[in-house]
């Protein structure tokens, strides 16, 4: 009985140290970002829909020097929505308006622009084909699925992302508008 | 140094707002007003092509759409976008309508203040008729040989979040919009340009029916 304890110890030891040794070195792989971001701006529609409400905008995101990727959302009409940072994994709300301005609402959209934009060792993919991918991040209310569509050189041109807690969709779709 | 100095104080504090402005005071502000509502008195509707220009000034870039404007008296108006992508506006006395992505939203403008004074105004500055503007704005005339300009600035803290200034430029020929600029900062602005312009063609309201 003590034998077969002690061996049970070291079997715990081995796995608590294998376990340890595993997030040390890092060997978990991340999952690349969903987007790109390039030098020039690259443009979205922005499609937005929560319970029985739509709304649509633009979506301005352009890879900015010293590692920082600025978003800017903005109405087809021309009004600004908000602009943010991403800086290494800080998020930084540059401005926003006034009813967007809601704790809850800026942190499901800075988990979303994380998961979009960076590298994420938190989202797992759940199925993949070559023009299809689904991945999953979060638990609970903090849930979020992405689907990646419409691949084009090997990079997705159409991004849902579900909510299915909150009933939050989230649709971009790639413009293709060449700049002036 | 001094020398430096005071030539970056001349640049800064004389010339560039004379660029900036580039037209001279208005002088004669009655007989403006009377013309401009003689002329609006006319206008029944509007039909006419527009180049919207949105600039970023953190990537100092500019963003272009297109479509077609339509107004009809009193305070219907349609904004029909054609680029980048389909989408639609339509404000209908109080209540406001968009229609993107094959969706519709109906919005109620009378239970919002602050989007029912922006819609006076906004209303009143695509169709040069500023008697339709609720009080609150400080208003500035400027001329040159081709346009009046008139300069806006909301008075109200909880407008000024969304726009600093307002800028209509009117034609001198038939005193209609050539040009509405709306800054929402120093340095952000969304241009509006109207280009060939129909008066009085619209026979009926299907443009802007809300439902």
């Amino acid at each position: 009985m003590r034998q077969s304890l002690r061996y049970a110890s070291w079997l715990l030891l081995l796995f608590i140290q294998l376990s340890c040794s595993h997030r040390v070195t890092g060997e978990t792989t991340a999952l690349p970002p969903i987007l790109h971001t390039e030098t020039q701006s690259q443009k979205y529609n922005l499609q937005l829909d929560f319970m029985k409400h739509h709304f649509s905008g633009m979506l301005i995101v352009r890879q900015m020097p010293d590692n920082e990727i600025r978003i800017l959302g903005s109405t087809y009409f021309g009004l600004s929505l908000f602009d943010f940072s991403l800086h290494q994994d800080a998020f930084i709300v540059n401005s926003c308006i006034e009813p967007m301005r809601k704790r809850k609402l800026l942190k499901i959209l800075e988990t979303d622009f994380k998961n979009l934009f960076l590298k994420s060792e938190k989202t797992r993919i759940k199925k993949k084909s070559s023009t299809f991918e689904q991945r999953i991040s979060g638990k609970g209310f903090g849930k979020a699925v992405f689907t990646l569509s419409g691949f084009v050189d090997g990079q997705t041109e159409q991004v849902q992302i579900k909510h299915p807690l909150i009933r939050l969709r989230i649709q971009l779709d790639k413009l293709n508008i060449n700049n002036p | 140094m001094s020398y430096i100095k005071i030539l970056l104080f001349l640049l800064f504090y004389t010339v560039l707002p004379i660029q900036a402005q580039q037209m001279k005071q208005l002088p004669h502000l009655k007989d403006f007003e009377a013309r401009l509502l003689q002329e609006a008195k006319k206008i029944k509707s509007i039909e006419s092509n527009f180049t919207q220009i949105k600039y970023l000034d953190v990537f100092d870039e500019k963003i272009t759409s297109k479509g077609t404007f339509y107004y009809k008296k009193n305070n219907k108006i349609c904004m029909d976008y054609a680029q980048p992508m389909n989408y639609l506006i339509v404000i209908n006395n109080n209540k406001l309508k968009i229609v993107s992505d094959g969706k519709k939203s109906i919005m109620d403008l009378n239970s919002n203040k602050m989007m029912s004074q922006m819609q006076d105004m906004l209303t009143a500055c695509m169709v040069g008729d500023l008697s339709k503007m609720s009080p609150g704005y400080i208003l500035e005339y400027f001329e040159d040989d081709r346009y009046y300009l008139i300069q806006i600035k909301p008075v109200n803290k909880a407008i000024q979040a969304y726009i600093n200034r307002i800028q209509i430029y009117l034609d001198k020929k038939d005193m209609s919009v050539h040009k509405l600029r709306l800054s929402e900062t120093e340095t952000n602005y969304t241009e509006y340009e109207f280009s060939d312009k129909k008066f009085n063609s619209l026979k009926d309201e299907a443009k802007f029916t809300i439902r």
